[in-house]
C-alpha cells in the first residue's frame, strides 16, 4: 500500500483549510465533506473492472478508475473518472508518491481524439506515402500471419525485426519482461537491437566501477544535503520526484548546482550554474578530482575500505617511477605517454577478493587488500622484488593532476575558480547526490567516461551506499531487484547476431548482418528517436512487409503496410511492474475500447493463435496477471485497492558496500574495462563530432547541437494531445544572441538545422540561457510535424564502450528558412510531405519512444 | 479570519511543468483556444548571469475587482468567500473585463462569444471535494491556495515581483514568492 | 488589434463627430443669437442629420458585441461600468437630438413656448452628449493599459469631437447653402455660411493643431513610464505602425492646409467662384480629417498592450 504521503497532497494550509470550508459551506449552502477536501483517500473496488462512486452526492454517477501513466517516464499512479461510459477526467492520485503531470492528466485528450486510428489499414499507396486502404481485423491478420509464416520458412527469424518500445511499457503491452517480448521468445527469436538509444553508457559506467548498476528510487532525496545535477534535467525528467529536492533545501538547505550548457529548468532554480562544452564533462570531473586530492577533501577511511584505490599496482616490468615523470605529462586532453591499458593489478597469484595486495603503512610490507589491523597505504611508490608499484589513488592524482583549472577551462569553457569552489561544496556536504539518470551528458561520443567519472567524484566522497547519496539513476521495482514472471513461460532460442541500435540505417541499407525483411513496431517511434533517421527511411525499401501498431498515424506507422489501432491505457486492463517506479500497480479498464481499436495485448494472441502458439496467450488476463506477480508476494487483491510497494523505504543501493566486482570493491581501477581493451583509470577523451576536433566539418558546421526534453513529452510519446500542443507548439531551436546575430536569426524566426544527415526545421528561441558555440532542440519532436524530427540530425556513430546512442555529440548549421524535411530528395514534395500529414490530422508521432 | 480566498505562488518550487494549467483544462472542460491558467516564463540577464522562471496565474480573484467593475452587464460578480466568477448567460461579449484586467485574467470563447475565466474551482469548493483542481495537482507544491490571510502569513505578503502589475490596480488575492537568485 | 475593434473605431469616430458637431451647432446659434437676438432659434445644419450620424455610430457599437441582441443588458452595470453609462447617456443623447430635432421640424409655425423647450432640450443634450463623451473616455483610463490610461485619452476623443464637429458643420454649412446662380453678380451666398465660415476654418486648423501637440507628449510620456507595456505601446506606434502615424499626420496637415485656403478665400467676399472652391476646400477638408481620425483610431486600439506578463 503507498504509505499516506503529505509531500504530494496539497496540506500546506489544511488546518485553516478545513475552517475555510467549513465556512463557506455557510455561506454557500454547499455540503462540505469534511476536513480532508481533496479526493477521498481510498477507492473501495466493486468487481471488475474495478471502480466505485465517489461520495457526495453531485458526483454520484462518477466511477473512479485506477490506472497509471506507462511511457518511460515516472509511472504515475492516475485515476480515471468516468460518467456514464465515457471518461470525464483524469487526476493523479494524491495518495501516490509522486502526482501525475500535464502529460498523464491530457490523456483524456488522447483518448477523444479525433485523430485516432480507428481501424486496420493496409498501405495503399508508395510506402511513405500515406495512401491506406481499410481492412478487417480478420483480413489484416490472417495476411500478416500468413506473411511471417512464409518468411519464417524462407529466411528463418533472423528476417524478422521487432521494436517494442516504451510507448506503453506494461506487462500485457510492451513493457519491460512483458507480453510483447515474451511473444517474440516464442515465434522463436527476431534479429536482435544491440544496446540502446537510452542510457547505454550509464550500464556500463556502473559496470566498470561498482560491478553492475542500482538506483535509488528518488524518494530518498529528501535525505540529501547537496545536489549536483550533471548534464541532467530532474526538473523535467523527474518533475515529479524534484518536491524531495526542494524538500531538503527548504528543511535543511541542501544546495543544487547544476553542469550544463544550457540555462534548463533544473539550472534556473539552482544555487550554481555552470555551463561546460557538450561532450567534455570528463574533463570537468578530473579537475574536480584533482582538487578532492589536492586539498585532501576526500573520504580517506572509505576510499580504503570499499574501494581498489589502495591496491598496488605497476606499469611494465619494473614498474614505474610516477611521483618523477609524471610531472613531465602533458596537460589534459592531450595523450598521455604511457599506455594505460598496460597497468597490472598486484595480485597474490590467487582469485578472488582477497588476493589483490595493497602495501600496510603500519607494517611496511605488501598485505592481502582485507588484511585485518592493516592500514593500506593511498599514497607513496613501493618497491616489491625490485618492482616498483603505487596505489591505484597515486595513478587517478596523476592523470588527475594534469586538469588544471586553466586546462579544465580551455577544454570545457566552464569559469576556472568554478572547480575547486564546486569541489569543496560537494566535498563538504554529506550525503551528497550526483544526479545523471540517463542525462544527456552520457549520450556523448565518450558517454561512459562522464559517468564514470561521475562514480569517481561519489565513491572518493564516500557518498555511495550511503542515503541521500549516491548517483541517481531511475530506479524501479525490476532494476532493483524486483522480479516477475514473463506472462508466459520462455523457450531458448537460437543466438542471432544482432544491429547495433545506434547502427539501424547502415545496417538495413547494406542488409548487414543479414537481410531483414519483416518488421514489427509496437510502441516505438523507430523514425524519430532512431538517429540518422533518413538513413533509416532509404533502408525501409529493403523491408517486404512492415507492421506498426500505434494509437496515432505516427511517421513510423506511416511507413508501414499494415498499421493497426491500439487502444489506449483506458480501454484495456493491465499491470505496470516496471523499471521506473518502486510500485507495482495494476491499470483497470475504465471504458470500453473506442472505434475499432485493440490492446496489444489482444493483438499479439490473435496472431499467435493463427501461427500456432497462442495457447499459453489465449487466456483471461487476470490469469496471465496472477502468473506474472507470483515473484513479487503481491496479489491482485492487493493492487486493487492501490498501487503496492514491495521494495525497502528508504531504499539505499549498495547499503552494504558490497559490489559485484572481481575485489568486492568499488574499482576505480577497472578491471572490466582492462578486459574490454580500454584504459582502466579514468581519462578524458575528446568527442569525435566536436568543432575543435574536426576544423573541416566546423566550416560547414559549427555549431555543436544538444538533445533536450520539455514537459510536453517522453521521447516520441504525447506529441498528439491537443492540450499540450496548444502550449508548446512547434520544435524550438535555442540559441545563444553571438550565434543568431552572424546569421541573421531573430527571436522566433523559422529556420533550417542542417547537416551532411538532414535538415529539419524549428523556430528560434535566440537567449542567453544557451552556451555560445551550442544549440539545442528537443529530442523526439515530429507529432505534430514530421519536418522537426530532432533525429534526423543526430549521428549514427556509437559510444566505443557501451555502443549507446551519441545524439549530444553532433554539429550542424542553422541558417533562416525552410527544410526539405525527411523526404530529402526521395521524390516526395515537401507540399505533398505537408500535405498528407494534414490529410490526417496531423500525423506523427504519438506513443513509442528509445528502447 | 479572511475569507477571501487567494492562491500561493513559490517561483522556487516551479519548474514550468504547466500541470497546473492542463489539469485546469480537464477540470472545468475548457476547450481549446481559451486558457484560464497560463504559466508565463520570465528570461533575463542579470547582474548573476542569465535567469528564468515561471509564474502560474490565473484570475487572482482580486479584492479590487476591476474586471466586475467594468462589466457593463452585470456578468462578473465576487462571491462572499471572494471568488470572482463569470456568469456566462450575462455576458454579452463586451470584452471590457479584458481590457481592464492587469493579468489576462478573462478569456474569450470564440466558439461560445462568451468570456470565461477561472472559477477557483467553486463547485468543489461549494461541494467540498477540494480546492482549485490547478493546485491540488501542482507536483511540486510550487501552487497552492488557502485563506488570504494565512497565504499572506506564508509568502511574507509579496503580491507582486519582477514584471508583474502594480498589485495596487486590483489588490490581487495571490502571494508570490520570488526566485531567490543567489547565484555563487 | 482584433477585427472586431474595427466597429469601436467607428462607433467612437462617429459618436464623437456626432457630439461635437451638436456642440458647434449650438455654439453657432448661441454666438447668432448675440448678434441678432431677433433671429431666434434655428442652426444652419439640421439636428437630425446629426442624429443620424450618431445612430450610425452606435450602431457600429453593435458590431463589437458577440451577442448584440442582448445589448440592452450593457446598461445595467449603470454603478459601475463606464460602459453602461456611456450606453444610457448616449442614448439620452440620442432622445434628447430626437426632441430637438422634431421641434426644429415644427420651427416654421413655433409657438414661443415650443422655442423655449427646443433650447432648453438643445441645453439637456449637450449636457448628455458631453457626459456621453466622457463617460466614453472615462472607459479607456484603466491602469492595466498604460497606452490609454494617460491625457491622450481626453485629447485624442475630445480632438476628435472638436475636429469632425466643426468640420463637418463647415462642410455642412457650404454645401447646404449652395452658392448663387452664375451670371448674378449681386446674389451673394447665405449670410450665415460666410459669416462663420472664416471662424470654422480658424478653429479647424487650431483643432487639427492640437494633434501635433497630443502625439509628442504621448510618446515622451510613454518612454517616461517605466513598464514595458508603455515601452511596447511606444514601440508600436514608432515601428510597426509608424507609416499609418504618418499618414494620419499628413492627412491632418493637408486638411490644414485646405482650412488656410478656406481663411485666405474668406478675406475678401466670396463671390460664386470663389464660394464654389472654398466649400470644395471645406469639403475635402472634412474628407481628409475623417481618414486621419480613423487611422487615428486604429491607432489608438492597435497600440494597447496590457501591463505584467
Amino acid at each position: 500500500m503507498p504509505k499516506p504521503d503529505a509531500g504530494t497532497t496539497n496540506d500546506a494550509f489544511s488546518a485553516s483549510r478545513r475552517d475555510f470550508l467549513k465556512w463557506s459551506a455557510l455561506v454557500g449552502g454547499a455540503t462540505a465533506l469534511g476536513g480532508g477536501g481533496l479526493l477521498l483517500t481510498r477507492y473501495p473496488t466493486g468487481g471488475a473492472p474495478a471502480g466505485v462512486s465517489t461520495a457526495g452526492a453531485a458526483a454520484a454517477a462518477t466511477r473512479v478508475f485506477r490506472t497509471a501513466n506507462t511511457p518511460e517516464c515516472l509511472h504515475c499512479a492516475m485515476l480515471a473518472h468516468v460518467e456514464d461510459g465515457r471518461l470525464v477526467k483524469v487526476t493523479g492520485d494524491p495518495d501516490f508518491n509522486v502526482l501525475a503531470c500535464a502529460r498523464g492528466i491530457s490523456r483524456i485528450r488522447q483518448l477523444y481524439s479525433p485523430h485516432r486510428l480507428k481501424y486496420p489499414m493496409r498501405r495503399a499507396g508508395r510506402r511513405g506515402e500515406d495512401r491506406w486502404e481499410r481492412v478487417s481485423w480478420e483480413e489484416a491478420l490472417d495476411t500478416i500471419a500468413e506473411r511471417y509464416r512464409r518468411i519464417l520458412e524462407e529466411d528463418g527469424n533472423q528476417a524478422f525485426l521487432a521494436f517494442g518500445g516504451t510507448g506503453n511499457w506494461s506487462t500485457l503491452s510492451t513493457g519491460v519482461r512483458g507480453l510483447y517480448s515474451a511473444w517474440w521468445n516464442r515465434f522463436g527469436g527476431a534479429t536482435p537491437i544491440i544496446s540502446q538509444l537510452c542510457c547505454a553508457s550509464v550500464s556500463s559506467g556502473f559496470n566498470a566501477i561498482f560491478g553492475g548498476g542500482r538506483s535509488e528510487f528518488r524518494d530518498e532525496w529528501v535525505h540529501s544535503r547537496y545536489f549536483l545535477a550533471w548534464g541532467n534535467n530532474p526538473a523535467v525528467s523527474n518533475q515529479g520526484y524534484v518536491k524531495n529536492l526542494f524538500q531538503a533545501r527548504e528543511e535543511h538547505g541542501a544546495r543544487l548546482t547544476t553542469i550544463d550548457p544550457r540555462l534548463s529548468e533544473t539550472a534556473a532554480l539552482s544555487d550554481r550554474w555552470i555551463q561546460i562544452r557538450p561532450g567534455t564533462d570528463a574533463a570537468y570531473a578530473l579537475g574536480m578530482i584533482r582538487v578532492l586530492l589536492d586539498e585532501g577533501l576526500f573520504d580517506e577511511e572509505y576510499v580504503r575500505r570499499y574501494t581498489n584505490a589502495p591496491f598496488l599496482v605497476r606499469l611494465g616490468e619494473g614498474g614505474y617511477d610516477l611521483g618523477g615523470t609524471s610531472r613531465a605529462w602533458p596537460a589534459g586532453g592531450e595523450t598521455l605517454p604511457v599506455d594505460l591499458r598496460d597497468l597490472r593489478l598486484l595480485t597474490d597469484g590467487g582469485s578472488g577478493p582477497g588476493s589483490f595486495v595493497v602495501w600496510d603503512e603500519r607494517a611496511g610490507r605488501p598485505v592481502a587488500a582485507d588484511t585485518p589491523g592493516a592500514r593500506p597505504a593511498l599514497r607513496g611508490s613501493f618497491t616489491i622484488d625490485g618492482v616498483r608499484y603505487q596505489p591505484v589513488l597515486e595513478w587517478v592524482r596523476a592523470i588527475a593532476a594534469r586538469y588544471t583549472p586553466e586546462v579544465v577551462q580551455r577544454i570545457t569553457g566552464a569559469p576556472p575558480d568554478s572547480i575547486a569552489a564546486l569541489t569543496r561544496e560537494y566535498a563538504a556536504a554529506k550525503p551528497a547526490a550526483i544526479i545523471q539518470n540517463m542525462a544527456g551528458a552520457q549520450r556523448t561520443d565518450h558517454g561512459t567516461l562522464t559517468v564514470i567519472g561521475h562514480l569517481y567524484l561519489a565513491s572518493l566522497t564516500g557518498n555511495i551506499g550511503v542515503l541521500g547519496g549516491g548517483v541517481n539513476d531511475n530506479g524501479g521495482y525490476l532494476s532493483e531487484g524486483g522480479t516477475v514472471n514473463p506472462p508466459v513461460p520462455l523457450q531458448r532460442n537460437p543466438r542471432i547476431d544482432g544491429i547495433p541500435a545506434t547502427k539501424l540505417g547502415e545496417y538495413l541499407v547494406e542488409r548487414k548482418p543479414h537481410p531483414i525483411r519483416a518488421i514489427h513496431v509496437a510502441g516505438t517511434g523507430v523514425l524519430t528517436q532512431y538517429p540518422n533517421t533518413r538513413k533509416i527511411i532509404a533502408g525501409l525499401d529493403n523491408i517486404d512487409l512492415m507492421v506498426v501498431q500505434d494509437i496515432f498515424m505516427t511517421t513510423t506507422a506511416r511507413y508501414a503496410d499494415f498499421v493497426l489501432p491500439v487502444t489506449t491505457l483506458f480501454e484495456t486492463r493491465n499491470l505496470l511492474a516496471g523499471i521506473r517506479s518502486r510500485y507495482i500497480q495494476l491499470m483497470n479498464q475504465a471504458i470500453e475500447p473506442l472505434f475499432e481499436s485493440r490492446s496489444d495485448r489482444w493483438i499479439m494472441t490473435e496472431l499467435a493463435k493463427r501461427l500456432g502458439f497462442g495457447d499459453d496467450f489465449d487466456k483471461p488476463d487476470d490469469e496471465l496477471l496472477r502468473h506474472v506477480l507470483e515473484p513479487t508476494g503481491v496479489t491482485l487483491e492487493q493492487l486493487e485497492e492501490g498501487p503496492v510497494n514491495p521494495m525497502p523505504d528508504p531504499w539505499v543501493p549498495f547499503a552494504d558496500k558490497r559490489f559485484n566486482t572481481a575485489s568486492g570493491r568499488i574499482e576505480l581501477f577497472s578491471l572490466y574495462l582492462q578486459e574490454r581493451g580500454f584504459d582502466p583509470l579514468l581519462e578524458y577523451l575528446h568527442p569525435v563530432e566536436a568543432p575543435w576536433v574536426d576544423p573541416a566539418r566546423a566550416a560547414r558546421y559549427p555549431l555543436q547541437l544538444i538533445n533536450r526534453k520539455n514537459h510536453n513529452h517522453v521521447n516520441s510519446s504525447f506529441h498528439h494531445h491537443d492540450f499540450l500542443t496548444e502550449i508548446w507548439a512547434s520544435q524550438v531551436l535555442q540559441i545563444h544572441p553571438d550565434d543568431a546575430g552572424p546569421r541573421g536569426i531573430e527571436d522566433g524566426a523559422r529556420i533550417r538545422v542542417f547537416n551532411d544527415r538532414g535538415e529539419i526545421e524549428a523556430k528560434a528561441h535566440v537567449t542567453k540561457g544557451i552556451m555560445r558555440g551550442v544549440v539545442s532542440v528537443t529530442t523526439g519532436w515530429g507529432g505534430v510535424n514530421e519536418k522537426q524530427t530532432a533525429s534526423i540530425l543526430s549521428p549514427d556513430k556509437y559510444e566505443p564502450i557501451s555502443l549507446g546512442h551519441t545524439l549530444n555529440s553532433s554539429m550542424v548549421e542553422v541558417a533562416g528558412g525552410h527544410p526539405r524535411g525527411i523526404h530529402g530528395g526521395r521524390g516526395m514534395s515537401r507540399q505533398a510531405a505537408f500535405d498528407a500529414n494534414h490529410r490526417t490530422g496531423g500525423s506523427g508521432i504519438a506513443r513509442g519512444g528509445a528502447a | 479570519m479572511s475569507k477571501q480566498v487567494a492562491f500561493f505562488f513559490d517561483a522556487n518550487r516551479c519548474t514550468g511543468c504547466r500541470t497546473c494549467e492542463v489539469a485546469c483544462k480537464v477540470e472545468n472542460g475548457v476547450e481549446l483556444g481559451p486558457r484560464w491558467r497560463k504559466v508565463r516564463t520570465v528570461e533575463g540577464d542579470g547582474d548573476g548571469g542569465p535567469y528564468m522562471y515561471h509564474v502560474s496565474m490565473s484570475c487572482n480573484h482580486c479584492e479590487v475587482p476591476v474586471c466586475a467593475d467594468a462589466c457593463p452587464s452585470g456578468a462578473i460578480t465576487k462571491r462572499p468567500d471572494g471568488i470572482v466568477i463569470v456568469d456566462e448567460s450575462k455576458c454579452i461579449g463586451a470584452r471590457l473585463c479584458a481590457w481592464a484586467c492587469p493579468y489576462d485574467a478573462p478569456q474569450f470563447s470564440e466558439e461560445t462569444g462568451k468570456m470565461e475565466k477561472c472559477n477557483f474551482c467553486s463547485h468543489r469548493i461549494d461541494a467540498g471535494t477540494g480546492g482549485p483542481a490547478c493546485a491540488e495537482a501542482c507536483p511540486t507544491k510550487a501552487l497552492q491556495w488557502g485563506p488570504l490571510d494565512e497565504v499572506a502569513a506564508k509568502a511574507g505578503g509579496t503580491d507582486q515581483f519582477g514584471p508583474l502589475p502594480d498589485a495596487e490596480i486590483t489588490k490581487p488575492a495571490i502571494r508570490f514568492i520570488p526566485l531567490k537568485l543567489v547565484r555563487a | 488589434m482584433e477585427t472586431r475593434d474595427w466597429s469601436l473605431v467607428f462607433f467612437t469616430v462617429l459618436t464623437q463627430a456626432a457630439v461635437g458637431a451638436f456642440l458647434v451647432l449650438q455654439v453657432l446659434r448661441y454666438l447668432s443669437n448675440r448678434r441678432r437676438p431677433a433671429h431666434g432659434g434655428g442652426t444652419p445644419v439640421p439636428t437630425l442629420a446629426v442624429l443620424a450620424v450618431l445612430s450610425a455610430g452606435l450602431l457600429a457599437a453593435l458590431f463589437h458585441l458577440s451577442d448584440p441582441l442582448q445589448a440592452a443588458r450593457a446598461v445595467v452595470n449603470f454603478s459601475t461600468s463606464w460602459l453602461s453609462r456611456e450606453i444610457v447617456f448616449g442614448s439620452l443623447f440620442a432622445v434628447l437630438l430626437g426632441g430637438v430635432a422634431w421641434l426644429e421640424r415644427q420651427a416654421d409655425d413655433a409657438a414661443p413656448a415650443n422655442r423655449a423647450l427646443e433650447v432648453w432640450l438643445a441645453r439637456l443634450a449637450v449636457a448628455a452628449g458631453l457626459t456621453f463623451l466622457g463617460c466614453q473616455i472615462a472607459i479607456y483610463l484603466l491602469p492595466a493599459q498604460p497606452a490609454w490610461n494617460s491625457f491622450a485619452t481626453p485629447a485624442a476623443f475630445g480632438g476628435t469631437a472638436l475636429r469632425l464637429g466643426v468640420l463637418g458643420v463647415a462642410a455642412a454649412l457650404v454645401g447646404r447653402c449652395p452658392a448663387p446662380e452664375a451670371g448674378d453678380p449681386a446674389a451673394r451666398p447665405a449670410a450665415a455660411s460666410s459669416a462663420v465660415l472664416p471662424g470654422l476654418a480658424l478653429a479647424g486648423i487650431l483643432a487639427v493643431a492640437l494633434e501635433f501637440v497630443v502625439v509628442p507628449l504621448h510618446l515622451a510620456a510613454l518612454a517616461g513610464e517605466p513598464s514595458a507595456a508603455a515601452a511596447a505601446s511606444a514601440e508600436r506606434l514608432t515601428g510597426d505602425y509608424s507609416g499609418v502615424l504618418l499618414l494620419r499626420l499628413g492627412l491632418l496637415a493637408a486638411a490644414a492646409a485646405a482650412l488656410g485656403g478656406v481663411l485666405a478665400l474668406a478675406r475678401r467676399p466670396l463671390l460664386p467662384s470663389r464660394y464654389r472652391l472654398a466649400a470644395a476646400l471645406a469639403s475635402g477638408a472634412l474628407g481628409l480629417v475623417l481618414v486621419s481620425e480613423v487611422c487615428g483610431r486604429f491607432l489608438f486600439y492597435a497600440m494597447r498592450v496590457r501591463v505584467g506578463i
